[in-house]
């Protein structure tokens, strides 16, 4: 056996078995699914009874976020152990690293983050720029962390959004996602994965979020929170949510009611395709968004028969949900000009791959020409489908 | 065919001749002297002749010569028939080889040889002499003849569908099963001993027009190149002549099966048949070959396919899954989906080791219980089976000693190690599973690449018999047209060639046109009788 | 071990080795570099520097082509004299060498993001260079078969990979066509051009090329198949993050496969996955430069066996790769080091190459081709 055949096992035997420097079992590890950030507030934390860290004064300048990790106790879930599905840590601190390790400390495990499913952000956090920044640049900077969690600002703390106690606990552990699922499902409620809000605001700084909202048994993703230079602004419906999913093509599946002579008609809207384009006519710059409907009528009323069957009649449900749609879409985007002055459609980018001339005129005040932008909405809906019923 | 005869050519015996001298008496006690205390040698003097007046010496190895034979044919003949029909053969002593032959020994073949070391051979191989006094000759009379194991169904290598005949340990019965396949008088089949003491027949089988030159002269050279004093099995040819002995993977296909050696002498390459075992050795072997299983080719070619296609997944998976357990569990649990990643860690919750000791206390359990099943007769066999298998690891599961995913883990990695159609692959595997625990354990998945890595360049290196390892999916030779038997078996009327990277001389083995007659056939209406 | 290989590959075996060179750590920041180059020309950017490889690589082949089965030594020797020659030589050598501690620097740099977090650097080196040592040593014809190999399955499984982005791939991100500055362009050119390192092994590995009449298609084959697979990961990865986002990222093509979601799959997160064929192109990157430092070595120091160099060469990339401090300096040692040495030995040397072949008419090579 030549030399360096021996050299060479030798060295990689010596390495090796100094070795195993990332190996932590899987049953060590605390899988979080969901992390909640809020603001630190000092007078709040002095005013409320039993914190769990007695600050001293100087420490108080320097805690600046409130981190709170929800984990699954896995061993209920593989049916092994029992207690309760759920863990819950919070922790004071600087910085979410130093969070992170303390809290790993305290816990004498390791915090996994491949598995985070959700991110919460406290609203008195989302409206400090600073803050959000941060944590925006430690979203994206971390390797373990995917860019398809969701991440949601809260309607009032993060931490006790984390802490509620679900009536219909799911033994997953994985409340979180069941929720969101659930929700996206039902009812018009703003996809929007970290991926998504990242790009957004690197492209016109504005982005919307999911907003969170909890109660005492159950927690709710309703409307979105609309962000502008990375810091919360304000909040949209969920009808508003709904209109930006329409012109951010993001449509699955919906629900849309009409008023169609005194009857109350629902319509199941599904494949909605949306075209963005930008146009200028004399001078002004159109957001034109092409939305093409196809829905389903889905209660009309009982032993009104024929109606439904007729094309004419279906023709106008149509354009009555078309309309709705219609100024929906415009009134948002209208409402996202004058009150917000945030692009949440990404009009910049459409404008930069169109027109390209006339976006080196505007790229500079582009906070000035936004609000002055035309909007257009051409709804098509078909109804394709009525029922069982005549 | 100048090729063959010198490749052929008989290299000189290295024992000194003892020429048979006209001493009747000399010429046995040179043989008594040589075979001395080998009792089971038996030297049978009688006297021929009306005046019994020719001493007649026949000298055997009781258990390899067929006792009828010698008894109904040759001493019935020369004692009995001779002395009633009294042989009018004016020069008897000169032509005493003829009047045998042609008059009174009734057995299909006789020989004359010269020398007492020879006939030693000869004895010791199963055929008896005959001595005559005055005559500086000796017969050797054709009469192997030793208990044997009939031609039966092998055990392993086992198809549904196909011929059940199997090799036994008597080289010409292997030989006369290859033969029967092959009615071309192409096919040779050539015969030498290797083994200073052993003397083991050995038949190097090939088809003279189609076998590459280059590999045929490689085996030739290498078997030559043997010196040794004795051959037990086909392995010990096998390891002897192997390009890379340091190689896990075998360089050589070994088979119990007929008509699996003659469709790789038919491919083009070369066959061993060693003498006392029924294992025959094929050569040159790829990675490809030992994938193919005989059954392949008789059963309909999707089925076929789609089988071939699992096995290699098979393969693969027997070699990684134990090391992707141990890396995704300590080092990625980012990997699994989120539901199974809790579920691992929770059925791992009160496992006392970490996951690389785990494996290995389930893997090598798992070989321990294979090699035990193989040591027993086979009905306890199956019991120790069932009860390492089943009871053990329910019972180490519930003690909480190991995770119930790892035992899933390690019986799938044992199913599919068993799939493989080639045993020595699959033990060869079977090592290699442990070297990629051992990394996986220090490096996680970057380890597992790391060892994968490893083999691959090992393999890019091997060769067998001069054919790249890797062959198809490498080298020189390699076309298109040999992927049709890779990870598909395509239709037979599509595979219109032998494997291209074996350089066979006759490449064609499908009629160019074959394909349209069936075709046309198949769509005539009116030609079925 | 085995029999001795007697160093011959195939035209199709030269374009596998040149494919899976140049495909290597450069892939992973491309889509980067390409958008900063030239935001939404990227396409037209990354077939300037195709272009521009193609140039090169069809120079270097015509020089293969004119002079077959010589060396890099024999070549140089020739056609710039023998001391000049052997300078050359030897400063490929050493270029090789620096090409590959770079390798090593920035493989184990990614691996210790993504996949080993606390595991020494070291480790990662070494155990790396030693696969690659292994490789090396067994010579040009065990490369060969492993690039055969290694090529077409990391092809498979990238494109399976990168079948849930595609619904999502969005065209309209190549809008507006040609607005770039001119010369922002130009000025982008050569760094996307040095994605294309590793075309410079024409020369060195043009000799062992048995039908070498078909260099030319090789050298066509590889420019090609690698634009083709640059072009996919920029669009796909644009089309995901957007043109600004894109420039952000440090390393783009692999943060692509965190927003992957295959539907059903046993893998979640196939990040990891995507890393080990990642590690794969790399290593063979690694190999055949580290091969092409030991093979140049010997050849200048006139040593009959290119073995026996490999293992001394070890510790030697080892230090070297070692010497930054930080991912930072190596980018920039590396934006440096390509500019001056890789200009030197891609661009001017096959081009003097070429010029100096139509002076010397070299009488035994062409009666031998």
């Amino acid at each position: 056996m030549p030399r360096w055949r021996k050299i060479s096992i030798l060295l990689l035997s010596c390495i090796l078995l100094t070795g195993c420097w990332d190996k932590v079992e899987i049953e060590q590890r605390a899988f979080v699914s969901a992390m909640g950030i809020d603001k630190f507030d000092p007078q709040e934390e002095q005013e409320k009874d039993g914190a769990e860290e007695e600050t001293e004064p100087e420490q108080i300048s320097r805690n600046r976020y409130i981190v709170t990790y929800r984990y699954p106790n896995t061993s209920v879930i593989a049916g092994k152990g029992e207690g309760e599905p759920v863990f819950k840590a919070t922790s004071i601190g600087r910085t979410i690293t130093d969070i992170n390790s303390e809290v790993a400390t305290k816990l004498g495990g390791n915090l996994f983050f491949g598995h985070l499913k959700l991110i919460v952000i406290g609203n008195s956090l989302a409206e400090d720029e600073q803050l959000m920044r941060e944590v925006f640049d430690y979203i994206e900077r971390n390797a373990m962390i995917g860019r398809k969690i969701h991440y949601m600002i809260a309607s009032g703390k993060a931490k006790d959004l984390l802490e509620v106690k679900l009536a219909r606990q799911p033994v997953a552990g994985l409340f979180v996602r069941d929720i969101i699922e659930q929700n996206m499902r039902t009812s018009q409620i703003a996809d929007a994965d970290i991926g998504y809000i990242l790009r957004a605001l690197h492209e016109s700084r504005a982005a919307i979020t999911p907003q969170l909202e909890g109660s005492e048994d159950e927690l709710k993703v309703a409307g979105a929170a609309v962000l502008k230079d990375y810091k919360k602004i304000g909040w949209l419906g969920e009808l508003e949510t709904g209109a930006i999913m329409f012109m951010m093509d993001k449509v699955k599946n919906t629900e849309i009611t009409v008023r169609v002579n005194e009857l109350f008609i629902p319509v199941m809207i599904y494949n909605s395709r949306t075209a963005v384009k930008v146009e200028v006519r004399d001078g002004e710059i159109y957001a034109v968004f092409d939305i093409e409907n196809e829905g389903e009528l889905s209660q009309h009323l009982f032993e009104l028969i024929g109606d439904t069957y007729e094309d004419e009649y279906l023709r106008d449900v149509a354009k009555a949900v078309s309309e709705k749609i219609k100024n929906q879409v415009e009134d948002t985007f209208i409402r996202s000009q004058k009150e917000f002055n945030a692009d949440l459609i990404q009009i910049n980018e459409e404008l930069r791959k169109h027109e390209p001339d006339l976006w080196d005129e505007v790229r500079d005040n582009w906070e000035e020409v936004y609000p002055k932008v035309k909007v257009e909405a051409n709804v098509e809906t078909d109804i394709r489908r009525i029922g069982t019923t005549r | 065919m100048g090729f063959f005869d010198k490749l052929f050519e008989k290299n000189e015996n290295p024992i000194p001749k003892i020429p048979i001298v006209k001493d009747f008496q000399n010429n046995l006690d040179q043989i008594k002297e040589i075979l001395k205390d080998g009792d089971d040698i038996i030297y049978r003097e009688f006297m021929v002749g009306q005046e019994q007046d020719m001493k007649f010496g026949l000298v055997y190895a009781e258990g390899l010569a067929d006792k009828n034979l010698l008894n109904e044919h040759i001493l019935q003949n020369l004692m009995v028939l001779c002395r009633t029909a009294p042989m009018e053969v004016p020069d008897l002593r000169d032509k005493i080889y003829e009047t045998i032959k042609n008059g009174s020994v009734a057995v299909t073949d006789l020989k004359e040889i010269d020398d007492i070391q020879v006939a030693i051979d000869m004895i010791l191989s199963g055929e008896s002499i005959l001595l005559l006094n005055h005559w500086d000759k000796a017969l050797v009379i054709a009469t192997k003849g030793w208990p044997m194991r009939g031609v039966n169904a092998p055990d392993t290598e086992k198809v549904i569908r196909g011929p059940s005949d199997g090799f036994n340990e008597t080289l010409r019965v292997n030989t006369a099963l290859v033969r029967r396949r092959i009615r071309d008088p192409k096919f040779k089949i050539k015969q030498m001993q290797v083994g200073q003491r052993s003397k083991t027949d050995i038949a190097i089988l090939y088809i003279e027009d189609i076998v590459n030159k280059d590999i045929l002269k490689m085996v030739k050279e290498r078997i030559d190149a043997i010196d040794i004093d004795a051959i037990m099995e086909s392995g010990y040819i096998e390891q002897l002549i192997q390009d890379s002995w340091r190689s896990p993977f075998p360089q050589m296909q070994h088979t119990q099966r007929p008509d699996t050696v003659a469709a790789a002498l038919y491919e083009g390459r070369v066959a061993v048949i060693v003498d006392n075992t029924p294992f025959v050795l094929i050569m040159p072997a790829t990675v490809v070959t030992l994938i193919q299983s005989p059954e392949d080719y008789y059963e309909r070619p999707f089925i076929a396919s789609a089988i071939r296609m699992l096995r290699f997944a098979a393969l693969i998976l027997s070699l990684i899954m134990p090391s992707l357990y141990i890396a995704i569990t300590s080092y990625h649990p980012g990997m699994l989906p989120t539901d199974l990643a809790m579920y691992v860690a929770g059925s791992r919750a009160n496992v006392p080791f970490p996951a690389f000791i785990e494996a290995f206390i389930m893997e090598a359990a798992l070989e321990l219980l294979r090699e035990a099943g193989i040591r027993l007769p086979g009905p306890i066999g199956s019991t120790i089976g069932i009860v390492g298998g089943l009871v053990l690891g329910q019972a180490a599961v519930e003690a909480g000693i190991v995770s119930p995913l790892m035992v899933i883990v390690v019986a799938l990695t044992a199913i599919a190690g068993y799939s493989s159609p080639s045993y020595s692959l699959a033990i060869s595997y079977r090592l290699l599973r442990f070297v990629m625990m051992a990394f996986a354990a220090f490096l996680g998945l970057y380890g597992v690449i790391w060892v994968i890595i490893a083999i691959l360049i090992h393999l890019c290196n091997l060769k067998s018999f001069g054919v790249p390892y890797l062959s198809p999916f490498v080298g020189s030779a390699a076309t298109p047209q040999d992927f049709k038997d890779v990870f598909i078996r395509a239709p037979l009327r599509y595979m219109k060639n032998r494997p291209q990277y074996l350089h066979a001389g006759d490449s064609q083995r499908l009629a160019y046109d074959t394909q349209e007659i069936l075709t046309e056939e198949g769509d005539g209406n009116g030609k079925q009788k | 071990m085995g029999s001795r290989n007697n160093d011959v590959i195939l035209s199709s075996q030269f374009a596998a080795i040149l494919s899976v060179t140049i495909i290597g750590v450069g892939i992973l920041s491309l889509p980067r570099l390409v958008v900063e180059g030239a935001g939404p020309d990227n396409w037209i950017l990354l077939l300037a520097a195709s272009g521009a490889a193609l140039f090169v690589g069809l120079v270097m082949a015509f020089v293969v082509k004119k002079f077959p089965g010589k060396t890099y030594l024999e070549l140089t020797q020739t056609m710039f004299g023998k001391p000049i020659g052997t300078l050359i030589t030897l400063g490929f050598s050493f270029y090789l060498v620096i090409f590959c501690a770079a390798e090593v620097r920035i493989f184990g740099e990614v691996t210790k993001q993504y996949l080993l977090f606390n595991t020494p650097l070291e480790v990662l080196s070494v155990t790396l260079l030693v696969l690659a040592v292994y490789l090396a040593r067994s010579g040009i014809e065990t490369i060969a078969r492993m690039a055969e190999v290694i090529f077409p399955i990391a092809t498979v499984i990238a494109i399976l990979m990168v079948l849930p982005v595609l619904p999502e791939l969005d065209v309209s991100y190549i809008l507006p066509i040609i607005r770039t500055p001119f010369m922002d362009f130009v000025k982008a050119v050569p760094t996307i051009f040095f994605s294309y390192l590793g075309i410079e092994f024409i020369l060195l590995y043009g000799s062992f090329v048995k039908d070498t009449k078909k260099v030319h298609k090789s050298v066509l084959l590889t420019v090609g198949l690698v634009t083709w697979f640059y072009l996919s990961v920029t669009w796909l990865t644009v089309s995901r993050f957007g043109l600004i986002e894109t420039t952000h990222i440090t390393w783009p093509a692999l943060e692509l496969f965190k927003t992957v979601d295959i539907p059903g799959a046993f893998l979640e997160n196939i990040e990891a996955f995507i890393m080990a064929i990642w590690i794969f192109s790399v290593f063979m990157t690694l190999a055949v430069a580290y091969f092409g430092a030991s093979l140049t070595l010997s050849q200048a120091i006139k040593s009959k066996e290119q073995n026996y160099l490999v293992l001394p060469l070890l510790p030697i990339i080892y230090f070297v790769a070692m010497i930054p401090d930080n991912i930072a300096q190596v980018t920039e040692f590396m934006d440096l080091y390509a500019f001056y040495m890789g200009t030197l030995y891609i661009t001017i040397i096959p081009v003097a190459l070429l010029i100096m072949s139509f002076f010397k008419k070299d009488k035994r090579g062409k009666k031998s081709a």
